[in-house]
């Protein structure tokens, strides 16, 4: 199993609370009007057009920052998810550090978790991906990355 | 020596592709087959698959997973396979962010050096 490191703990901190911090501030500064037209910032998005497994999740914490659970999940179903891993993660992390042991190794390191993780974020992108096709022709799914 | 190394031999190429064409589905498998991989030859579970599934292209997630494979994973690899050890972990940490299958066309590439 693994030890503490602390200095991994302290990037897998800081990178937790990037994930919060991100969409709490564009929240803060633009709001989440008109949010659905904007460039999305997924670098995958941006050169092909076509949503990567991770996109959407931003919007989704935005808008579960804005108390709208429905159109959090519409944006990605592990949008909430997401939220509740990180402060987990910031919570362990930090106690790991202060305590000197190691927390959650049978979740970290969990076979069927990793297997139940893979099969329903596939089936959820594959999903995605088809409604997404037969929702856009070639030019709008041009438009929504750099190149229109 | 490779006894307990999972055998995952792919085209670095293929990677890259199959990155693309599937819109980012097939980095979910490779990442977790990768974690697998990394953590045999450092006899040590460095990164948690849970962890490693969620990097397939989603940030920084996919950032902390080439940061790890960069600093601690690889140059176990390159111990065995007797390359120059080097820190590949600020060039991956890039490509992962901006270009999360370039990344990965890298790391594969350095992994079946293990099977030559």
């Amino acid at each position: 199993m693994r030890e503490v490191s602390i200095k991994r703990n302290i990037y897998g901190i800081v990178g937790s609370f990037t994930m919060l911090a991100v969409p709490f501030f564009i929240t803060l500064s633009s709001g989440v009007e008109g949010i659905e037209d904007k460039q999305s910032l997924c670098p995958f998005k941006m050169v092909t057009g076509m949503p990567c497994p991770g996109c959407g999740v931003t919007k989704s914490i935005m808008f579960l920052y804005e108390g709208d659970l429905w159109t959090s999940l519409y944006y990605h179903v592990f949008g909430p998810l997401v939220v509740a891993a990180a402060i987990l993660a910031i919570i362990v992390l930090s106690l790991e550090i202060y305590t000197k042991k190691t927390y959650l190794n049978r979740v970290l390191y969990n076979n069927n978790l990793t297997y139940v993780l893979a099969a329903s974020l596939t089936v959820y992108h594959l999903t995605r991906l088809i409604i997404f096709i037969s929702e856009n022709n070639f030019e709008s799914i041009l438009q929504q990355s750099i190149w229109a | 020596m490779n006894q307990s190394i999972p055998e995952f031999k792919v085209d670095p190429i293929i990677v890259l592709v199959l990155g693309f064409v599937t819109c980012g589905l097939y980095l979910i498998y490779w990442n977790m087959k990768v974690a697998e991989v990394l953590n045999a030859v450092s006899g040590n579970e460095v990164i948690s698959k849970p962890i490693a599934i969620c990097s397939g292209c989603c940030m920084p997630v996919n950032i902390y997973f080439y940061y790890l494979a960069g600093k601690e994973c690889l140059p176990n690899v390159y111990k065995r396979t007797g390359d120059v050890e080097k820190d590949q972990s600020m060039l991956l940490l890039i490509l992962g962010f901006c270009f999360p299958m370039v990344a990965a066309m890298l790391v594969q590439g350095d992994i079946n050096k293990l099977y030559d």
